[in-house]
């Protein structure tokens, strides 16, 4: 053989010797859970939903105890080795049982609270959004696509009733007998829903866009209006009188805000709101602030929850939305206390444990 | 947040079809220059300090069925991130985004202006009779735009061939059904071309999911059919010191989009229709050493994506002018220069821009080559764009290539580039968050490269690696301005280095034949962050395809292994998909029948049944089979 056949044959050992290497290289798919995820029933802390990047399924659930100073990553991914699904949005914690709203997966993981595993997904819903109880036995299930709401049974877990009501549903608060869901998604209408009938029973316009919507200490309802995601207008702050169905309290924002993430204190007489910035207002005195509480300064400020039982307030960072975001977290003041790495896009937060 | 994503992730699934050139390259296809090359079938091509290479369509098939995604993720280091068969493919090339990879087509390229990048599953193999890639530096003469590459897809006249007509017909798994028809004939001054295809495919297949709820599930793959018709016609008249050509591609295309397994099938429901019309026309003369050419282009698109469940709808025309003209002088054996002038109009009419939206382009070109000795040739590439009357800097590539030996074919090449990509039409028009301020991508490129070519009794070969490394900056990104908001901004900065190995060995001849062909290349790309390397999502660090093809009188026989490396899913690189390798064997049979010669063959894909995705939550085939017959009159 000659010599340049030997050069050749020795060339060829050369690729193919790395190529078997890199092809013998093999690992998982996807990132460990952590095991570190044990919940007590007192324990005080938050969950916290990421709701990770549309369609690519990197959500996940973290848990952050108050108690332990300590935030856990992945505690749904460690528990029942696979990730919650695309975009984990919302969640419902009942004592030992908690509801995990998956938007696009289009389902409900019904867990353990206290060892996050899978009781029951509860599959084949139409982009749900919030599952909110309206009694003891039943819950609404809002949508973002579909003109229904779906009333699932919260022992049996079997969706046992579909209401339509003629618009797409977002938040959901519940006064007496009567549930008020906003219609986020391109509307700007609140509608009323006799619970023990099913019925609709009236329609309150608002501003473009009702994003979020809590129940203050004199049993009123506050509405915060975005604007529209085009920027259509400026947001506006509502109050609803739930006896009379009127708005009684409507305040504007400047044109070119975009104020989301409305939520209340536990005494119900503060509420806290994002617009870039972390603002409050009270209840008994409502008017825009002058000044921000929590200055997001470079950070993209996406959540918010006021835990004031425990004297802080919750923010939630999402950085660009593409790497892993963070769980701030402040004193009632404003004071920054300290920061936890979260999950990709971090969003709601559920407080647990008062 | 969702709805921001849905509008923005509507923007780029919706837009993925074929338009025309930002800058087109002065050459063309079946250009009559002196000097020019065009080799078929072997694995690399040369140009003075510069590394393309010609893929081989049999490695991959040559049935209608078979697109530019088959072939270059069978057969080349370009990864394809293909969503599933049938479904949306993007090229990366040496770790660059899909914008950054150019394709064209007889000189024209069919980016789409509004994304900047092309959907290589809608590109049939039927459509070209040969695909070239033009790694790194080299894109500068071959396409504006691709800072990591281009792929050139080209016909060819067939003057030295006979009338012929080719029928080719497939069937195979989840309700794959291609039917083809290639036909040329004409005399030796003027030569028709008519290329006809169907392909349609259900793309129901099972696959294993314990994503959605946790319970190990068999499923099917929903609302995921694919349709696709192409007529093309080319006519070719040569004089004795000119050659015309005119060329008509016609395609429709309309298909499903599957959602992803972890995702509930009744949460979505989309659909993509997109038709295209391109047409070319040149003429190119000589006189003396000089060689003038000519040639106009008119391309038209319509694309029309709608979701029954969120009730989105989106319409979208586009249409490119083009016009060109160029001048090569040869002054000497291997030196010569060429210049160039094109002019490009892009109008584009979306609902999502503010009202319809036109741009003018203009550039200059020149490429030199100069041969320094019969051992040493040296080459620059300047491209000068002209946008709205601004000068901008221009592209310019510089590469030398040495022949060490005298009597042997081993080359040592070098070079290096600095080239630009402009903005997409949805970077600088899309409401909400386009934005008009943003200025050229810009990469900076090096490549060293061996090659050897030859031949030794029943052996020829051919191979050669490259080392490379390019830097991106001022990358388009999309950010988020507030909560609601996102915009396009100049920040992004990527640094992709790594090595391409490729060899061909052949031994034998027509008859008997064995051919080992091995391509595999390293990536390394990213960014580094708190002195973290952070790898580009989507960009494996590793690919290998090895094929193995043998004939033996009326049979064949060929074994195919593609290898693809670990992939981050997450920016934060957490996440990722695993390696998996793919195999696939193929058998074929040849026998003469109805006057022409007749080939059957059956190919059992993913053999091994590889449960695998190149993409996140979107699981691909299983063991599958195809059956193609392909019969032929005349000689091709």
């Amino acid at each position: 053989m000659s010599s340049y056949h030997n050069t050749i044959y020795r060339y060829l050992l050369l690729v193919l010797i790395p190529l078997i290497s890199i092809t013998a290289c093999s690992s998982d798919d996807t990132p460990p859970g952590s095991d570190d995820y044990r919940l007590s029933p007192g324990e005080r802390g938050l969950f916290l939903m990421n709701e990770g990047n549309f369609t690519r399924g990197n959500g996940s659930i973290s848990f952050f105890s108050v108690d332990s100073n300590r935030i856990v990553n992945d505690i749904f991914l460690a528990a029942n080795n696979r990730s919650p699904g695309d975009v984990p949005f919302s969640m419902l914690v009942r004592g030992d049982t908690s509801y995990i709203v998956v938007n696009n997966s289009g389902k409900i993981e019904v867990v353990s609270t206290y060892s996050m595993r899978t009781i029951k997904s509860v599959t084949g819903l139409n982009s749900p959004r919030y599952i909110v109880p309206v009694d003891d036995n039943r819950a609404y299930i809002s949508s973002l696509y579909s003109n229904e709401i779906m009333v699932i049974d919260l022992v049996t877990l079997a969706i046992t009733d579909t209401l339509s009501i003629g618009m797409t549903s977002e938040q959901i608060v519940v006064v007496d007998d009567k549930a008020f869901i906003a219609s986020w998604s391109g509307n700007n209408i609140v509608t009323v829903v006799d619970i023990p009938s099913g019925e609709v029973i009236d329609t309150i316009e608002t501003g473009i866009e009702p994003e979020s919507m809590v129940l203050d200490i004199d049993d009123m309802i506050w509405v915060l209006c975005s604007g529209g995601f085009m920027h259509q207008e400026g947001g506006r702050l509502l109050r609803i009188d739930p006896a009379s169905l009127q708005v009684v309290e409507s305040i504007g924002f400047a044109q070119g805000s975009y104020p989301t993430s409305l939520r209340i204190s536990g005494c119900g007489k503060h509420l806290y709101y994002l617009d870039g910035a972390v603002y409050s207002i009270s209840v008994r005195e409502p008017a825009l602030p002058d000044n921000s509480l929590i200055d997001n300064g470079e950070r993209l400020f996406y959540r918010i929850e006021p835990d004031t039982d425990n004297g802080y307030i919750f923010v939630s960072d999402a950085v660009d939305y593409q790497r892993r975001g963070s769980l701030l977290r402040y004193s009632l003041t404003g004071t920054f206390i300290d920061k936890h790495s979260a999950g990709i896009i971090p969003g709601n937060m559920i407080i647990h444990g008062k | 947040m969702i709805r921001s994503t849905l509008l923005i992730s509507s923007l780029i699934f919706h837009s993925a079809t074929a338009l025309f050139s930002q800058h087109s390259c002065i050459t063309t296809g079946d250009t009559i220059e002196l000097g020019e090359v065009v080799v078929n079938g072997r694995a690399s091509v040369r140009g003075a300090g510069f590394m393309k290479t010609s893929l081989d369509f049999d490695i991959a098939g040559r049935g209608n069925s078979t697109t530019l995604s088959t072939l270059i993720s069978s057969a080349s280091p370009v990864y394809v991130r293909s969503y599933t068969p049938g479904g949306i493919a993007s090229l990366s090339f040496r770790g660059t985004g899909a914008a950054h990879t150019v394709v064209t087509w007889n000189g024209i390229t069919l980016n789409n202006p509004m994304l900047g990048q092309s959907d290589a599953s809608l590109l049939p193999l039927i459509a070209a009779d040969q695909v070239t890639l033009y790694h790194g530096g080299s894109a500068v003469g071959a396409g504006h735009g691709g800072l990591g590459g281009v792929v050139e897809m080209a016909t060819e006249p067939g003057w030295n061939s006979s009338n012929h007509l080719s029928v080719m017909t497939e069937a195979g798994s989840y309700g794959r059904i291609s039917t083809g028809v290639v036909a040329r004939y004409g005399s030796e001054k003027i030569r028709h071309t008519t290329r006809m295809g169907h392909y349609r495919a259900e793309n129901n297949y099972k696959f294993s999911s314990k994503v959605l709820t946790g319970d190990l599930v068999r499923a099917r793959v929903k609302n995921a059919s694919a349709n696709r018709d192409l007529f093309m016609q080319e006519l070719f008249i040569r004089g004795q010191r000119s050659l015309s050509t005119a060329r008509v591609w016609v395609q429709r295309s309309d298909r499903n989009l599957p959602v992803p397994e972890n995702i509930s099938p009744e949460s979505h429901r989309e659909r993509l229709e997109e038709n295209t019309l391109r047409t070319v026309a040149s003429h190119d003369r000589t006189a003396g050493r000089a060689t003038w050419g000519l040639s106009a282009a008119l391309n038209s698109g319509n694309m029309k994506y709608s979701d029954e469940v969120t009730g989105i709808i989106s319409d979208t025309r586009y249409y490119k002018a083009i016009a060109k003209s160029s001048l090569l002088w040869q002054y000497g054996k291997g030196r010569s220069l060429k210049g160039g002038v094109v002019f490009e109009n892009d109008i584009v009419q979306s609902e999502n821009y503010s009202s319809d939206r036109s741009r003018y382009m203009a550039s200059l070109s020149l490429i030199s080559d100069y041969r320094i000795s019969d051992r040493f040739d040296s080459n620059i590439n300047m491209v000068l764009p002209l946008s709205d009357g601004d000068v901008i800097t221009p592209d310019i590539s510089a590469g030398v290539e040495y022949r060490p030996v005298r009597e042997r074919d081993i080359y040592m090449s070098g070079n290096i580039a600095a080239k630009s990509r402009i903005p997409t039409t949805n970077d600088l028009y899309w409401i909400p968050g386009g934005n008009p301020d943003l200025k050229r991508e810009r990469a900076v490129n090096s490549e060293l490269s061996v090659a050897y070519e030859g031949s030794a009794a029943m052996f020829s070969w051919d191979m050669g690696c490259a080392l490379y490394s390019n830097r991106i900056t001022d990358m388009i990104l999309w950010q988020p301005v507030n909560a609601s908001l996102w915009s396009p901004r100049n920040v992004g900065k990527v640094h992709s280095r790594g090595f391409e190995v490729r060899a061909v060995v052949t031994a034998g001849e027509s008859g008997r034949m064995l051919r080992a062909m091995l391509s595999s290349s390293r990536t390394i790309s990213g960014t580094k962050e708190n002195n973290e390397f952070l790898q580009t999502i989507y960009v494996p660090r590793n690919l290998a395809h090895f094929s193995l093809s043998g004939q033996y009188g009326r049979f064949s026989a060929k074994l195919m292994v593609n290898h693809t490396g670990k992939r981050y899913t997450d920016y934060d690189n957490s996440r990722y998909l695993r390696p998996h390798t793919i195999t696939d064997i193929e058998i074929g049979y040849s026998a003469e029948l109805l006057g022409g010669k007749t080939n059957l063959s059956l190919r059992a894909e993913n053999v091994l049944n590889v449960n695998y995705q190149n993409v996140a939550y979107y699981p691909m085939p299983p063991a599958s089979l195809m059956a193609a017959l392909r019969w032929t009159v005349g000689e091709r």
